[in-house]
């Protein structure tokens, strides 16, 4: 009687004990900063002091009213959705050409895609500044094949750092589409030829539609990392177009406003969580068949 | 040769390998107008691999397939115009029940007004009007089944092939179907081909069987006829459950008769001559036990190891030598346990011969 | 025939975006082995003068090895605690278990700047300071524990819990089921997680930038590129990015006999 009992304890506090090494580091190195920054974001920077404990939103308005804040985040938002489009235009096909693929054809890929999340993202920048340099190979292929005359400004401009944004994201936009038309029943597009469907019919009826999921996924993630890029804005952006995350660290370590950093912080957190529900909802309406899953 | 008018569907010599292996060995076989046809076979027979010939979805290495007369293998497959049922019914996830059926009409862009017709017509004929605006996902493996069905049939189809199609599907609701689909397919005329692995399922549904095994068809009859007359020991045995034993032929008095050890005798009308090793193979429904030597088993009895009650019938596993005999006895009969003889009638008998395959 | 054809083209295509994905990878090791110090393509020549200036440049060295104590550090707490959660995720039902899995999905969500703000903000509130080893690997190991939650859940799909369940009916404490049967099993998920948390960690540049003098290797690096940018950098980044590579081959080789041990497993 009492053994049983004595028995059905230590069962349920088991998975509980797993779980605490994880809670330790996570909740205190996670969230509570995370709520030390909600906190502060409420507070108002002085120039003598460092945070004044004067709860006001302040910060809050001054980030949406400024047109040099306001303009930080909409230039973010605005690369996040150009560069989460074309890398989708990008890696769809390749994503599909991979699917028809397998053995050591399928592996090569596979390598391609990873090689750029393995490799150092230092180096991958590094790369880029090289290839887009004023110097740098296209450059000097342009000019030796005499379509200009003077080489095009594109390191440190927005357009080198889209560049370099593409190229550093596009693995992670190949392996959720990859992932998603890999699923793909194949019976089923057998079934759309039988039933009359020609090549392309059976992309935009079938296809298209049933890796709308994984192309959501893509973007979501795609957008949620642009905006917290750092090193690419840094290395090969411009001062003229500046992004959240060297704006944030400006705003806390260059001009020590810690409490409109943290509402920065803030905003950009509540930016990519509104980025990734608005489109799930777009989700659920476009694909009401996924819900199944 | 002269080409036979009445043939609907003909399939000449189609043979396919996928590197080393032999998936398709040289098959024919025709069909009439309306016909259903099983194709028979344990998996790896290539019976699948026939149908994607057929229906398009693969090519042979040899041989020619023939719709009345035209030669499909130039026809791509979103033209042949073959509905087709799978086995895991491949029903488009991301629509309704009535845009699944309305697809092939869809994507030959027919009119709104023909397609609602069509699509009322098929819907109703497979009574699934309760479920039209349902997704797959929320039907059940019946109901996906149908919608299969009325998918492939909506385009009018000059020929239908089901490829495992009721397999997944249990046992009482697969014998409705079997049933269901059979007379639905005759009303409307349609040509079938239903590959199956299930016995009962391909004589029911099928005019006439072909049996495959290894990429090879072995026979092609009614259901009948390929039961009670196997030309091969693959079909014999396929088909019901078969005992056999390695005989030889010897003279008797009316002509020659095959011996098998434990004084196993089987007169039989097979050419061949004395000394011809050949086997004798006994249906357990054609076999009957005694406690008496027979004319059909004199020497050696053989000794009752298990007896199952299977409901139509007693089975009894005798151990005879060094096999195992299956003799299955009406079940209101004797149960017999010990030492007992097989009797049975030379009639029912097969005897073959070692190289019929 | 039109098969053929339509092959060639999406081969191209392939070709193309593949080379596009190599193409900086392969500029940075080219450019390593130039002999002039301006980043232009193609060198005018060839010299192992920069690897000879990144292995002695102190910052590189000092930086690299600050790199790898964080980064080990990083990864084996983000190995241990992700491992350890993942198992009860996957394996038992407890209170709070969705909202487990949301919480330790959200440091992949949130931007990593984001944390090395907070985490400043939250040592300095306490009255720690906020640079110092324990207070950036704390924040690496926190980015770190996604990928390995995320991993060990994969290698747990073919996962058998009665095997659990069976150990302890022949009289396995529960210490023992986990190192003697639910360890050995989930192996290939646990390396494969803990080694990318370790990539993560040895190449995060913004939560190291609050928490850090600059001096890992990711940091020495950035400041190298603004004020010299001279080709010392590819150099590092290609020894950086050989040693990832053959990281990763010894990872699929693990790997592969996992798996293969795993089949013959009746």
């Amino acid at each position: 009687m009492s053994a049983a009992v004595a028995r059905r304890k230590p069962r349920d506090f088991y998975p509980y004990l797993l779980v605490l090494p994880v809670l330790l580091v996570v909740v205190p190195f996670f969230l509570l900063p995370l709520g030390v920054l909600l906190r502060n974001s409420l507070y108002r920077d002085d120039p003598r002091l460092l945070l004044v404990p004067d709860t006001t939103l302040v910060n809050y308005v001054k980030l949406l009213s400024d047109s040099y804040y306001s303009g930080i985040f909409l230039n973010s938002l605005g690369i996040a959705f150009l560069i989460a489009l074309i890398t989708l235009f990008i890696a769809y096909p390749l994503a599909w050409y991979m699917v028809q693929q397998k053995g050591r054809k399928l592996t090569i890929l596979l390598w391609c895609v990873y090689l750029p999340l393995i490799v150092s993202v230092i180096s991958r920048v590094y790369g880029w500044m090289v290839i887009t340099a004023d110097s740098g190979l296209i450059n000097s292929l342009l000019i030796w094949s005499g379509l200009t005359e003077e080489p095009i400004r594109m390191l440190f401009d927005p357009i080198g750092m889209t560049i370099g944004m593409v190229h550093r994201y596009l693995p992670l936009m190949i392996l959720p589409l990859y992932s998603a038309l890999n699923r793909l029943d194949r019976q089923v597009l057998s079934a759309s030829s039988t039933l009359g469907a020609t090549g392309s019919q059976s992309f935009f009826r079938v296809i298209l539609p049933l890796s709308l999921p994984g192309v959501f996924v893509g973007v979501q993630l795609t957008v949620a990392v642009v905006l917290s890029d750092y090193v690419l804005p840094l290395l090969l952006g411009s001062s003229r177009f500046p992004m959240v995350a060297p704006a944030i660290h400006d705003e806390a370590l260059s001009m020590l406003r810690w409490a409109s950093a943290a509402a920065m912080a803030v905003l950009t957190i509540v930016a990519v969580a509104l980025v990734i529900v608005a489109s799930n909802l777009l989700l659920r309406w476009l694909a009401p068949w996924s819900r199944a899953k | 040769m002269t080409a036979d008018l009445a043939d609907y569907l003909r399939i000449e010599g189609i043979s396919k390998r996928y590197g080393e292996v032999v998936a398709l060995g040289g098959c024919s076989l025709s069909l009439k107008k309306g016909e259903l046809v099983s194709l028979l076979g344990p998996s790896g027979s290539g019976k699948s691999t026939l149908l994607s010939m057929i229906g398009g979805l693969d090519t042979p290495d040899d041989g020619e397939i023939l719709l009345e007369s035209r030669s499909l293998l130039d026809v791509p497959v979103n033209r042949r115009q073959i509905g087709i049922v799978f086995q895991n019914y491949a029903l488009f996830p991301h629509m309704t029940v009535r845009e699944n059926v309305a697809y092939g009409l869809k994507v030959r862009r027919e009119s709104r007004q023909v397609i609602a017709e069509r699509c009322e017509e098929v819907l109703s004929l497979l009574k699934l009007q309760p479920f039209v605006d349902r997704y797959p996902a929320e039907l059940s493996g019946g109901q996906q089944q149908r919608v299969a069905v009325a998918r492939a049939l909506a385009i009018r189809p000059v020929l239908m092939l089901l490829d495992e199609a009721l397999s997944a599907l249990d046992k009482n609701l697969r014998e409705e179907m079997q049933i269901e689909l059979s007379l639905l397919m005759r009303n409307a005329g349609i040509t079938g081909i239903l590959v199956t692995h299930d016995q009962r399922e391909a004589f029911t549904f099928g005019d006439r069987i072909a049996v495959m095994n290894n990429g090879l068809i072995h026979q092609v009859g009614t259901p009948e006829e390929v039961y009670r007359k196997p030309k091969t020991s693959f079909v014999l045995d396929f088909l019901g459950s078969a005992s056999s034993f390695p005989a030889r032929l010897e003279s008797g008095e009316a002509g020659l008769v095959a011996v098998a050890p434990d004084g196993i005798r089987c007169p039989t009308k097979i050419a061949g001559k004395p000394g011809d090793p050949v086997t004798i193979y006994l249906r357990s429904d054609s076999i009957t036990l005694t406690t008496e030597p027979t004319r059909t088993h004199s020497e050696t009895p053989g000794q009752v190891a298990l007896v199952t009650f299977l409901g139509s019938a007693r089975r009894h596993v005798v151990n005879l030598g060094e096999r195992q005999v299956l003799a299955d006895l009406p079940q209101n009969a004797m149960q017999y346990s010990g030492a007992v003889y097989l009797e049975f009638d030379p009639e029912h008998a097969y005897v073959l011969k070692d190289d019929a395959r | 025939m039109t098969r053929g054809r339509r092959f060639t083209w999406f081969g191209l295509y392939a070709i193309v975006v593949c080379g596009f994905l190599v193409l900086p990878i392969l500029a940075a090791v080219i450019l390593s082995f130039s002999s002039s110090s301006i980043l232009s393509l193609p060198p005018p020549g060839w010299s192992l003068q920069w690897y000879e200036a990144a292995l002695s440049e102190r910052r590189f060295v000092s930086g690299f090895y600050m790199s790898l104590r964080i980064a080990v550090a990083a990864s084996l707490i983000a190995g241990v605690t992700g491992t350890l959660a993942a198992v009860a995720l996957n394996n038992y039902r407890f209170g709070g278990r969705d909202t487990l899995r949301l919480l330790l999905i959200l440091p992949l969500i949130v931007p990593s700047i984001v944390i090395g703000l907070g985490l400043l903000q939250s040592y300095t509130l306490i009255g720690v300071n906020g640079i110092g080893f324990w207070q950036v690997t704390l924040g690496h190991a926190v980015i770190g524990v996604p990928y390995v939650v995320y991993l060990v859940l994969a290698a747990m799909t073919h996962y058998d819990i009665r095997l659990e369940k069976a150990a302890l009916s022949l009289g396995a404490s529960r210490l023992q089921v986990f190192s003697g049967i639910t360890l050995p099993l989930i192996r290939t998920g646990v390396l494969a997680g803990t080694a990318f948390a370790f990539l993560i960690s040895f190449d995060e540049v913004a939560l190291s930038l609050f928490l850090t003098r600059g001096n890992t290797l990711p940091l020495r690096l950035v400041q190298h590129i603004q004020y010299y940018a001279d080709p010392s950098v590819a150099a590092v980044s290609t020894l950086t990015t050989l040693a990832s590579v053959v990281a990763l081959v010894a990872a699929g080789l693990i790997l592969r006999r996992g798996a293969r041990r795993r089949a013959m497993e009746p």
